[in-house]
C-alpha cells in the first residue's frame, strides 16, 4: 500500500505566545495552551481540540451512516465530559509524580429520530468499529458512550 | 530583554492556577513581566528559592520559618495580604464544653494536618505555653490531610471540626476566618458551639525573596502590587479572588508564635510526626 495515500501531513506553527496555527490541507485552526482550567481563556486548548474531534467523529459518522441507511436522524447531538489523571501534573506542578494522561472519558449522545431506537443502536453498532479516534482513546483510556434516542 | 520575575506557588486545586495566570497577566500589563512556577509542597518551594531558581516565593508561615533556615536567616519578607495580618486561631468547643483551657486536661482535642500554623503547630505551641503537653496531659487526633501544603487546604481543619461536633473530641482547633465563614454559611451553628480560647495573633502568607534578589527589580514589582486596588473593577476580582482587598509591605513580627511552636515540638529536627 502507498503510504502517501494513507497517511496524513499536518504543518503546525507557533503563531504567538499561546496560540499554534495548524494548516490542514488548504485549511488552517489556532489551537491554544495544552490545557486550560481557566473558562475565560480566549483560545480552544489543544485537549478540547482533541475532544472536540472525538466528538465529532461521532457525529458526523453517525449522520453519514444513517444517510446511507436511509434512517432520518432530526437531531443529534453528544456532550463529552473528559478528566485527566492528574491535573496538577498536566499543569506541570514540580513534585506531582501523576500522569497527565486522559483517565476517562464519557460521551452522552441525544438522537432525534421518528424511527425505533434499536434501529439508531443497530447503526452505533456498526458504526463505532470503524472510528479511528474512537478505537485510539479506548486503547490509551476508559471511554463509555450512553445513547438518548427520542422523537 | 527585561527581567521575568519567577514566582513560586503551591497548587493543590488546578483552579488556583487560574488566579496566578490572572496575576501574572496583570503583572505584564504594569510592564514588570512575571511567571509562575508551581510545586506540589512547600518544601520544594523553599528548596527552589533557597538555591536560587525562583525569585519571588509565595510562602506560607512555616515555608517563612523554612526558608529562612535553609538561609541562614537570608530572607526578606517583601509583600502579605491585608488578610494575613493579624489572624488568630480559636480552640473552639460545645456549648456545654470545657469552661477554660485547664478543663481540657484529659481531653481529646482534634488538629488539622501535620503541617499546618493555624490548626496544628500554633495551637499546640498555645497549649504548651499554658501548660498543657500534648500526648501526656491531651490527646491529639490528628486530620493529616495534603500534608506538605501547610494547611492551605483546609480539609483538615474541617475534619477536625467534625470530630468535635460527632463527639469523638472534646474540641477542635481552626483559624479565625474559617470561625466567621462556617458560622456564616451554616456549616455548623454559634448556637451549639463556641470559642473557648483564642492565640495571641500570628501573620500568615508572605511574598519572599532572598536577600541578593536585586533591589531595583523589587521596588518594580511592589510598585505594581501595590497598584492594585480593590476600587478598580477590573482589579476587584484578582483581589477577591485571592481573599483581600489591599496589599500591604511584608512584616515578620507577625511569626512569633509560629516560631515559638516549631521549636517547642521540633518540628524542623523531624521531631514532631
Amino acid at each position: 500500500m502507498d503510504e502517501s495515500n494513507t497517511s496524513w501531513t499536518l504543518r503546525i506553527r507557533q503563531d504567538s505566545d499561546k496560540e499554534a496555527l495548524c494548516f490542514i490541507r488548504r485549511h488552517s485552526l489556532r489551537i491554544g495552551p495544552p490545557l486550560t482550567f481557566d473558562s475565560e481563556e480566549p483560545s480552544v486548548s489543544a485537549l478540547e481540540t482533541a475532544l472536540a474531534a472525538l466528538g465529532a467523529e461521532t457525529v458526523n459518522g453517525l449522520g453519514a451512516l444513517a444517510r446511507r441507511r436511509r434512517k432520518e436522524i432530526l437531531a443529534l447531538e453528544i456532550v463529552l465530559q473528559a478528566q485527566v489523571e492528574d491535573p496538577l501534573a498536566a499543569l506541570g506542578v514540580i513534585g506531582e509524580s501523576g500522569s497527565p494522561a486522559l483517565e476517562r472519558i464519557h460521551m452522552r449522545g441525544y438522537v432525534s429520530t421518528l424511527h425505533d431506537p434499536e434501529e439508531i443502536l443497530a447503526l452505533w453498532e456498526d458504526l463505532h468499529p470503524t472510528l479511528p479516534l474512537l478505537a485510539t482513546f479506548r486503547r490509551a483510556c476508559s471511554v463509555d458512550i450512553d445513547w438518548k434516542i427520542t422523537l | 530583554m527585561s527581567h521575568t520575575v519567577i514566582t513560586g506557588a503551591v497548587l493543590y486545586d488546578p483552579k488556583v492556577s487560574v488566579i496566578w495566570d490572572t496575576i501574572a497577566r496583570f503583572f505584564d500589563s504594569q510592564g514588570v513581566p512575571m511567571d509562575v512556577v508551581f510545586y506540589t509542597n512547600y518544601a520544594l518551594q523553599s528548596k527552589a528559592l533557597a538555591e536560587g531558581h525562583l525569585d519571588i516565593a509565595w510562602n506560607s508561615p512555616l515555608a517563612w520559618l523554612e526558608s529562612q533556615r535553609l538561609t541562614n536567616n537570608g530572607c526578606r519578607a517583601i509583600a502579605m495580604r491585608d488578610t494575613d495580618r493579624d489572624r488568630c486561631t480559636h480552640f473552639v468547643v460545645r456549648k456545654d464544653g470545657p469552661k477554660s483551657l485547664a478543663e481540657l486536661k484529659g481531653a481529646t482535642i482534634a488538629l488539622g494536618a501535620q503541617d499546618s500554623p493555624q490548626a496544628t503547630l500554633i495551637p499546640l505551641g498555645h497549649l504548651l505555653k499554658n501548660g498543657l503537653e500534648p500526648g501526656r496531659d491531651v490527646s491529639v487526633k490528628r486530620f493529616d490531610l495534603l500534608v506538605g501544603k501547610h494547611g492551605d487546604h483546609i480539609g483538615g481543619e474541617l475534619e477536625a471540626f467534625r470530630c468535635l461536633q460527632k463527639g469523638e473530641a472534646q474540641a477542635s482547633a481552626m483559624l479565625d476566618l474559617n470561625w466567621q465563614t462556617w458560622t456564616g454559611d451554616g456549616t455548623f451553628s454559634p448556637e451549639e458551639f463556641r470559642i473557648l480560647e483564642t492565640t495571641p495573633n500570628f501573620d500568615h502568607c508572605v511574598f519572599t525573596v532572598r536577600d541578593d534578589f536585586p533591589r531595583e527589580i523589587e521596588t518594580k514589582w511592589l510598585k505594581a502590587l501595590f497598584a492594585m486596588s480593590y476600587d478598580n473593577p477590573d482589579h476587584r476580582e484578582m483581589m477577591d479572588l485571592e481573599g483581600l482587598k489591599k496589599w500591604e509591605p511584608g512584616r515578620t513580627s507577625g511569626f512569633g508564635p509560629l516560631d515559638h511552636a516549631v521549636r517547642s515540638l521540633g518540628f524542623f529536627e523531624g521531631d514532631f510526626r
